[in-house]
């Protein structure tokens, strides 16, 4: 392919990172993911919120974990050989994401994403950006920032509170 | 001391028995030897004889590159600046 | 190299070139025979004025243009330079910065007192004109110092080296042509001196040396070395050195010695600053080491991000270490070479982990020097005499600790000069002391960690008075119990202020507990010791580095948390008979005779229910600005150095916690923030 024809491709379609939880594929925008490690050890964080287990020590960088499946409203489920721990990164901040299973990285064309279904998961969809149909699947686009910013536990009412207690 | 190609290396601290050691060297092989320098960190010099010597090669052979007495001014680390005058 | 990047380089050399001037112009003042000082500050304005040029920062440029004529007179003339003229060389350093600032912002106005400083130093070069001509110095005078071999300029040149109470010797050896059959050698020579003083210069004349066929490296072909040495030692023992030559062998004379220099002259209603004569023993602890020529070093710039990430890498090496020494299948191999293999590189990882350590490493020394103008300018604003004493200035601290206690200090030195020193000498007299107060700046290790002490010999702290004033502002309440250190502790409290009058030194509606929000946010500590009449004693204990603490490990509802040792008083399994539960006021434990409330950790936290018996658990006593308290764990795992980790933006608004840590083991264990545990539980809000 020549450079334009990948610059076409660059500009009507992106490329997704898919995981599993249960049954559903979800994906994520690759252009946020750092990488993908197998689940590790994770220090448990008191007075956070059940769908943060906790942070995990990355070559150094102390980085929070969500549990998605906890965040999505759904029951814990043990880790299995599968389970992977997705890491994000926005703005210089990063945070994993436990999920039950990676899936392949799927191009998708712009003009396949639609309207997320405001019925039909059992999920929240307020997290959920777009919906693709791919062959027989459905791909559900997470929409990274709002997850993010519902994991900071600081608000900023908080942030103030706490300074002027010094 | 070692030979690297036609470049001399020694060392600053060496004393008047080394000193005597590299005369004979450096006599018998003067014509190879186009350069000396000096290795190591920051030794101080045991033997002034060692620097007689370095005058007297690059009087024996003007052409040989001495960096520590090539230059007018040269500075030891615990000894200050050095002039030489020849 | 984009023009913003340039830029970027600029302000920060400009930035490093202006505070140097600031030290350089106080030191200057000490010490006003030391014209290479004027050198170097004329050489820094030059530069300056070179580069602001280059970025058409005109307005600075014009300015600095201005003050580099009038440091180019003072410098090449030898007319006095009097204490107003060193108020004029502050004053512009002050609208150098001021400049720089509205030239980086792009700010059109100019600073406030731009043009009436400039005026003065018009001023200043105005009466020289009309003194007589001068001949003016050109870059060539400068490029000519040091390689000028007329002995009489040498030795003028020599002379500006020299610091209080050293002298300038020469020593010309003559040695015959056996010295070294006897045993003897110019190095020997060398070496004995460096012992008694230090070498400036030594000039070798060569010119009697034979071609190498005549060469007998056994034979002295030197005909003479003349060498210009300093020291503080007098002439007899010097020659002790030459015992073993031949009178003729030598000759040894003194040629200069550097005469104390009594304190610029200036008016009576001045304030008189400076280094005095109790300072000689702290001058002898640093000598101005930085300015010798011959300590010839080469320096890298590296942006600490840079040796943060180099740091981490080595964290993962030692982890890695870790994995490899401790994994089973290895140690069953017992291969003795594997073994030693290890070992080595444990040590070795270990080794370079140090070595990045000291990297961030930097002396204090910078940051005393900054304090001088601080005393000098309080002084002056008060009216009072005071000598700063400065010690330990070569302790080193963590490079970004360094920064954020500029303010810290300078707020703890106008805070003693304004409250800590007497109003007026008939006071001090009254006490006996001397009519100059002494401030005095001490830096030193004390047990792991960096003391800074801030010591004044003023009137002290009246306890009375800040606990009166402390229960006028409802900071503690009606009959309480306070011991002197929480009483000194009040003051860093917000909202106190001891002085009556509100100056404009250090009252200005903030006080001093910006100074412990600011150590604190270091994680160090400040404690106040203070006797009446004696004087007070503010001590500044910080982490040898932010990037390690030395912790205790606790375990909690098997979790692991960080203690920071710095606030351990003392951890133990109490007796069932001291522990006392006090209705609607909860568990305390009976501490020699102190009642001591306790915070359980796990409720605390929120972890768990649990309420193990107070006397089968263990008890961390904490020592808080809020008071003392014991945290109630499970158990106590250990003491160990952990390095630190923020924890991250999205979990920075956990108060409980200050950061976390990675241990050797690569797993994190979160640092309790012992401040907010016991303020929490109190709701002091």
């Amino acid at each position: 392919m020549n450079e334009e024809g990948k610059r076409e491709l660059n500009q009507d379609s992106s490329r997704f990172l898919t995981f599993f939880i249960d049954d559903e594929q979800y994906g994520l925008n690759i252009s946020h993911v750092k990488e993908i490690i197998a689940s590790m050890n994770i220090t448990n964080v008191p007075k956070t919120p059940d769908y943060i287990k906790g942070v995990i020590n990355l070559r150094g960088a102390v980085i929070p974990i969500v549990d998605v499946r906890l965040k999505f409203g759904m029951d814990e489920r043990a880790y299995d050989i599968n389970t992977a721990i997705i890491i994000n990164e926005i703005d210089n901040v990063s945070i994993g994401f436990i999920v039950d299973r990676v899936e392949d990285v799927l191009s998708i064309k712009h003009s396949e994403l639609t309207e997320p279904p405001k019925f039909g998961t059992n999920v929240d969809t307020s997290f959920i950006e777009s919906v693709a149909q791919i062959n027989e699947n459905v791909v559900m686009v997470l929409n990274l920032k709002k997850i993010f910013e519902q994991s900071e536990l600081v608000d900023i009412s908080n942030i103030e509170k706490s300074e002027n207690d010094n | 001391m070692t030979i690297d190609g036609d470049v001399l290396e020694i060392e600053l601290d060496m004393e008047l028995d080394d000193v005597c050691e590299l005369k004979e060297f450096v006599a018998t092989r003067l014509k190879y030897i186009e350069e000396i320098i000096f290795v190591g960190g920051d030794e101080e010099f045991a033997t002034s004889s060692l620097f007689s010597l370095l005058f007297s090669i690059k009087k024996t052979k003007p052409s040989i590159k001495i960096p520590l007495i090539d230059e007018e001014l040269f500075t030891f680390k615990n000894f200050g600046k050095v002039y030489w005058k020849t | 190299m984009d023009i913003n990047k340039l830029k970027e380089i600029f302000v920060e050399e400009a930035t490093e070139i202006i505070e140097k001037l600031d030290v350089d112009i106080i030191n200057f003042e000490e010490d006003p025979e030391d014209k290479e000082l004027l050198n170097e500050l004329f050489r820094g304005v030059h530069t300056l004025k070179g580069s602001a040029n280059s970025f058409g920062f005109s307005r600075l440029g014009e300015f600095v243009h201005h003050f580099e004529d009038a440091l180019d007179y003072y410098r090449s003339s030898d007319e006095q330079i009097t204490s107003n003229i060193i108020d004029v060389f502050l004053e512009s350093v002050d609208i150098i910065k001021e400049v720089m600032e509205v030239e980086i912002e792009g700010n059109p106005d100019l600073p406030h007192q731009y043009n009436q400083c400039l005026e003065e130093i018009k001023t200043l070069l105005q009466k020289k004109d009309t003194q007589e001509e001068k001949s003016s110095p050109t870059q060539s005078d400068l490029d000519n110092e040091g390689t000028n071999n007329t002995d009489e300029v040498n030795i003028e040149h020599l002379k500006k080296e020299l610091i209080e109470d050293e002298s300038l010797f020469r020593i010309t050896l003559n040695l015959d042509d056996d010295v070294y059959f006897r045993g003897f050698d110019h190095s020997k020579l060398f070496k004995l001196l460096t012992k008694e003083g230090y070498i400036l210069e030594s000039h070798w004349d060569m010119s009697n040396i034979p071609d190498i066929k005549k060469f007998n490296p056994e034979t002295s072909y030197i005909t003479s070395i003349v060498i210009y040495f300093v020291s503080k030692e007098d002439e007899a023992s010097i020659k002790e050195i030459f015992e073993y030559l031949d009178d003729t062998e030598y000759i040894f004379e003194k040629i200069y010695t550097s005469t104390k220099e009594a304190p610029i002259t200036i008016d009576k209603a001045d304030i008189k600053f400076g280094r005095r004569e109790e300072d000689k023993e702290a001058t002898a602890v640093t000598p101005k080491k930085g300015r010798r020529k011959s300590d010839i070093h080469s320096y890298v710039k590296i942006d600490t991000n840079k040796l943060d990430e180099l740091f981490d890498s080595i964290g993962e090496l030692v982890i890695a270490q870790n994995f490899l020494a401790e994994n089973k299948d290895i140690q069953i191999m017992k291969n003795e070479n594997i073994t030693k293999t290890i070992n080595i590189l444990s040590k070795t990882t270990r080794l370079i982990q140090n070595r990045v350590m000291s990297l961030r490493m930097v002396p204090i020394n910078d940051t005393f020097e900054k304090m001088k103008r601080v005393v000098r300018d309080a002084s002056k604003k008060v009216n009072k005499e005071i000598s700063l004493v400065v010690e330990g200035a070569e302790t080193e601290i963590d490079k970004t600790m360094i920064d954020s206690l500029s303010d810290p200090l300078i707020h703890i030195i106008r805070n003693s000069i304004d409250h800590g020193i007497e109003d007026n000498t008939q006071d001090r007299e009254k006490a006996r002391k001397s009519p100059i107060g002494q401030v005095t700046l001490r830096a030193y290790h004390k047990g792991g960690k960096i003391a800074i002490e801030i010591n004044d010999d003023g009137r002290g702290i009246n306890k009375d008075k800040v606990l009166e004033k402390a229960k006028e502002r409802g900071l503690v309440a009606e009959g309480a119990e306070l011991s002197d250190s929480q009483i000194f502790g009040l003051i860093m409290q917000p909202g106190f202020s001891t002085a009556d009058q509100i100056s404009d030194i250090s009252g200005r509606g903030v006080g001093l507990d910006v100074v412990r929000t600011s150590i604190e946010k270091l994680k160090g500590k400040v404690e106040i010791s203070s006797s009446t009449g004696k004087g007070s004693t503010f001590t500044i204990l910080l982490p040898l580095t932010l990037a390690i603490i030395d912790g205790m490990l606790v375990k909690s509802e098997n979790d692991t948390y960080i203690i920071p040792t710095l606030s351990v008083i003392e951890s133990f399994i109490p007796q069932k008979k001291i522990v006392h539960t006090v209705k609607d006021k909860g568990e305390f434990v009976d501490l020699r005779g102190e009642m001591i409330p306790i915070v359980r950790l796990n409720e605390l936290l929120e972890s768990s229910e649990n309420r193990p018996n107070i006397w089968e658990s263990t008890l961390v006593c904490i020592e808080s600005e809020n008071g003392k308290f014991a945290i109630l764990i499970d158990d106590l795992i250990g003491r160990q150095q952990v390095v630190i980790k923020p924890l991250g933006y999205t979990l920075s608004g956990i108060k409980e916690f200050s950061g976390s840590a990675v241990m050797g083991n690569g797993e994190i264990a979160l640092i309790l923030n012992v401040e907010s545990l016991w303020g929490s539980k109190e709701g002091k809000n």
